[in-house]
């Protein structure tokens, strides 16, 4: 019994050596780099904004025009916002935008931009038509988007950019 | 007969002669040479006196004591020089005292592993530990884009984000 225990505990102890980065969180991760003296990652430095104390950043975000300021502060108190669960998702989804080369991300980018520029309720469409092509599976993904249905339900316009999207973030 | 000088078998015919093993014909044919080759004569002539020579020498008589003084000798063991003393002991001995250094040598290296060179650290200073105020900004434009697409009810829209 006594052995079971042990090879039990065995077993928990090497899965837990085995957890994958990207699942420890962006502090564990920083924490590691820091004792590591390895550099951190943007998740990173942006973990450690958001922990540091209100004044240090004040000092931090003092130096920069009111534009940049304003925009980050935004960006920060809708990141902070955002519960745990929420925040671990769009790790893994920046995680995955990060694997792009840089020359896709900002074709992403781009992309994205031409999705705002798009009236808000055909925004709502096309993100659940995005989201829907995220979870098929690329067979699955291909007949939908030669499918009659996604032909009619979208502009010329909106399908390029739903298509380029889930071709570069799938 | 060709001149044995020549033939490279000079040597041993002289040799033959002058010790008296060539004998018959082969002594005939080579008296016969000599009589003609000056050369073949000449080294029979030294040859022959060297022999001559060695059976009118008589060899000093060993005396009677040669042999009792020469066990004497033996028996009476020899001074050691400067750099053998020191090394009158066995082997034998060592062999487990030498085992025992090396097993405690092992213990020690086990318990003290040599030193290992340690790669030099990077000083923190040289590599960005530090919040890069335009990479966050990038890095939250590229959350909040991530965070909108991904949304599942309708999120508030940022005109701004992504610029």
């Amino acid at each position: 019994m006594n052995a079971i225990r042990v090879l039990l505990l065995a077993a928990l102890a090497a899965g837990f050596c085995q957890i994958p980065v990207a699942a420890q969180g962006p502090q564990a991760r920083m924490g590691r780099r820091w004792r590591q003296g390895e550099a951190w990652s943007p998740l990173d430095q942006l973990e450690r904004l958001r922990t540091m104390d209100p004044e240090q950043r004040e000092r931090l975000l003092s130096r920069l025009p009111p534009p940049r300021r304003a925009n980050i502060e935004r960006h920060l108190q809708r990141y902070m916002s955002l519960t745990p669960e929420q925040r671990a998702r769009l790790w893994e989804q920046y995680e995955m935008f990060r694997q792009l080369a840089p020359e896709r991300q900002q074709e992403f980018r781009r992309l994205f931009v031409r999705f705002l520029n798009q009236p808000p309720e055909r925004q709502d469409v096309m993100r659940e038509e995005f989201q829907r092509l995220r979870r098929m599976s690329p067979q699955q993904r291909a007949a939908r988007l030669g499918s009659n249905e996604f032909h009619y339900k979208f502009q010329p316009n909106e399908r390029d950019i739903i298509e380029r999207m889930v071709e570069l973030l799938p | 007969m060709r001149c044995p000088m020549e033939s490279g078998k000079g040597a041993e015919i002289v040799l033959a002669l002058a010790a008296g093993r060539l004998e018959g014909a082969e002594r005939q044919a080579f008296e016969q040479h000599m009589a003609e080759c000056a050369a073949c004569r000449r080294m029979a002539e030294a040859q022959t006196s060297v022999w001559s020579a060695m059976d009118e020498w008589a060899a000093p008589a060993v005396a009677d004591s040669f042999d009792a003084r020469l066990m004497a000798r033996v028996a009476t063991p020899e001074p050691r020089r400067w750099w053998q003393l020191g090394w009158d002991f066995g082997w034998r001995p060592a062999l487990p005292v030498g085992a025992a250094c090396l097993a405690l040598l092992g213990v020690f290296l086990l318990h003290n592993p040599w030193p290992q060179v340690v790669p030099p650290v990077k000083p923190v200073a040289q590599v960005q530990q530090t919040v890069d105020v335009d990479q966050v900004e990038s890095t939250l434009d590229d959350l909040d884009m991530l965070n909108q697409l991904d949304a599942p009810a309708s999120p508030p829209h940022d005109s701004s984000a992504g610029s």
